[in-house]
């Protein structure tokens, strides 16, 4: 037993330091984007049609690769400054997929098979896309008051600066910033990475192993098993193409669920939106890349 | 209270940089990451440790009471955690070893015979993709043994190493079925060097009932061929207990352990 806590501990952990240097990046990022960008602007130069707004996210994707720890306060940062939160959801759930470090992992992973980064692509973008678009509309009828604790870091970084002379204090305040918004959502990749090591020292993985080798369970066992895992978008196609008793539309709803939802991302969603966003942006995804996942297994197997 | 909350927040930010800038220049670090990942963590720590500073010296924010539990948990997870029996608590101490990219000799020398070095999550993945030697290739693998209800049945054990890509957490126990015929029984989780040869099964036989194996908690074994022993010696547990494979190592493995994690 205290070999296992300590597993679970050195598990916890390893998540953490895995995750928590993206999540600073992140933090940053949306700290610079709070205070330097105009994103009014960009915001204003985003096409206004359905279509134009989800390429916009997802091209953001592939040009501003992120991993899903840091896409969030990003994506949260860039919503508060005015990016059509179509575009913005688009853009965080599909960034950790869609972009070419985690699509050239993926080939290598299954050894040179196109058709399974295709897939995986089409499952992210097709579940980012619907998940943009239904929680895209819900935002942007109640903008401002669908947007929990986004004004005390704005107004506080500003006050900061009139305060104490832009200059003299950038920096500084930029790295408070980040560091201020890093700790909130740290505290669920904190909890996350915890209930996940749980999951992970104490589930019985021989019960999991013969229901994954059932064809019928497999692709739902192995979603579940991305939300319980919280596997990095980076690592996750090595972990998926392990899996070699399961079927491969299975091992693509592996990697395309974990990317947009697991249990570190869950306690992140909840406290950057309000619920009913946060559970649209739980279960769009899930349901849409079972569909897809199933869709894959009848065309290919 | 409330500065006292902002002050223990900047304090643990400040801390989780000086613990990876320590951790990711020990030895240790194996036992939670990719050693090829030091950079990143570094770097990370650097940001860490000017954020946290930064958020000591000018608090932004509201004070919450939750953040700064999580974060002081994950204080003592880290204290918890130790150093992931690598050398023991040693292994804080100890200075990682330099990767080499060159291979001073993959064979090993055994009665004569020549066998190919190749720890059991590299024969996996070389099976796995195609990439194995050809079939008379005898080998040489370390690892943990794992036993089972299904294996002890076909009078074979699984020999399992903990395969990392990023960390701890995507770590899989992988490895190869071992024939036992003519050895005594050899007990769950002792480590073991077994010289052998690959044999092809005719068909898949996965093996379902495998749980962890005290370092990973999940174990996988390749399921259309088994090891064939020849030899098999009892070991100590190695210096490194994980690896770091990824499918095309078995061309070109980029030894981040010194060697230690070849076979």
């Amino acid at each position: 037993m205290l070999q296992d806590i300590q597993l679970m501990a050195r598990i916890a952990v390893s998540i953490v330091l895995e995750a928590a240097p993206f999540l600073l990046l992140g933090s940053l990022l949306s700290a610079a984007v709070d205070r330097y960008m105009d994103t009014e602007r960009i915001a204003r130069r985003i096409p206004q049609g359905l279509l134009g707004r989800i390429t916009v996210g997802l091209l953001g994707g592939m040009l501003l690769p992120i991993c899903e720890c840091g896409s969030v306060p990003l994506a949260r940062r860039l919503l508060d400054k005015g990016v059509p939160p179509l575009s913005a959801i688009t853009y965080m759930l599909a960034a950790p997929v869609i972009n070419p470090v985690v699509l050239v992992s993926t080939y290598v992973a299954f050894s040179g098979n196109f058709q399974m980064v295709a897939m995986r692509a089409l499952a992210v973008a097709g579940s980012a896309a619907l998940a943009g678009w239904l929680c895209g509309g819900r935002l942007w009828v109640d903008r401002q008051a669908s947007l929990p604790d986004m004004t005390h870091l704005h107004s506080h970084g500003a006050q900061h600066m009139s305060a104490g002379g832009r200059n003299r204090w950038m920096v500084l305040d930029l790295l408070s910033s980040g560091a201020s918004e890093f700790l909130d959502m740290g505290k669920y990749l904190v909890l996350g990475a915890l209930a996940s090591a749980a999951f992970k020292v104490f589930l019985p993985w021989q019960f999991v192993q013969a229901l994954a080798g059932n064809a019928s369970l497999s692709i739902a066992v192995l979603m579940l098993l991305a939300v319980l895992l919280c596997v990095c978008s980076e690592a996750d196609a090595f972990v998926a193409a392990s899996f070699v008793y399961v079927p491969s539309a299975a091992q693509v709803g592996f990697m395309a669920l974990g990317a947009m939802v697991d249990l570190k991302l869950m306690g992140m969603y909840f406290s950057a939106f309000p619920k009913k966003i946060a559970w649209l942006l739980i279960i769009v995804p899930t349901v849409c890349v079972f569909g897809l996942t199933q869709l894959f297994a009848f065309l290919v197997g | 209270m409330k500065r006292v909350l902002l002050a223990l927040d900047g304090a643990l930010v400040l801390g989780l940089g000086l613990y990876m800038l320590i951790l990711c220049q020990t030895e240790a670090y194996a036992a939670f990451m990719n050693p090829r990942f030091r950079p990143l963590t570094a770097a990370a720590a650097v940001g860490f440790c000017l954020a946290g500073a930064a958020f000591l010296l000018r608090p932004d924010g509201r004070s919450d009471g939750l953040r700064t539990l999580c974060f002081a948990i994950l204080a003592v997870m880290a204290a918890h955690a130790g150093s992931g029996s690598l050398k023991g608590a040693a292994g804080f101490a100890a200075k990682p070893p330099a990767e080499i990219r060159t291979d001073p000799d993959p064979y090993l020398v055994r009665n004569g015979d020549s066998y190919l070095k190749s720890n059991p999550a590299r024969l996996f993945l070389s099976l796995q993709t195609g990439q194995a030697a050809p079939p008379d290739q005898r080998y040489v693998t370390r690892g943990i043994i794992k036993r089972s209800a299904q294996l002890d049945r076909i009078g074979k054990f699984a020999l399992l190493r903990g395969n990392m890509v990023c960390c701890l957490a995507d770590a899989i126990a992988m490895g190869m079925m071992v024939s036992t015929e003519g050895f005594p029984v050899l007990r769950d989780g002792d480590w073991l060097v077994v010289f052998g040869r690959v044999q092809l099964l005719p068909e898949a036989f996965p093996i379902t009932d495998l749980g962890g194996t005290g370092e990973v908690p999940f174990s996988m074994v390749f399921d259309k061929a088994f090891l064939v022993a020849e030899a098999i010696e009892k070991m100590e547990r190695p210096r490194f207990p994980y690896v770091f494979e990824l499918p095309p190592s078995a061309r070109r493995p980029i030894r981040l352990t010194g060697g230690e994690d070849d076979y």
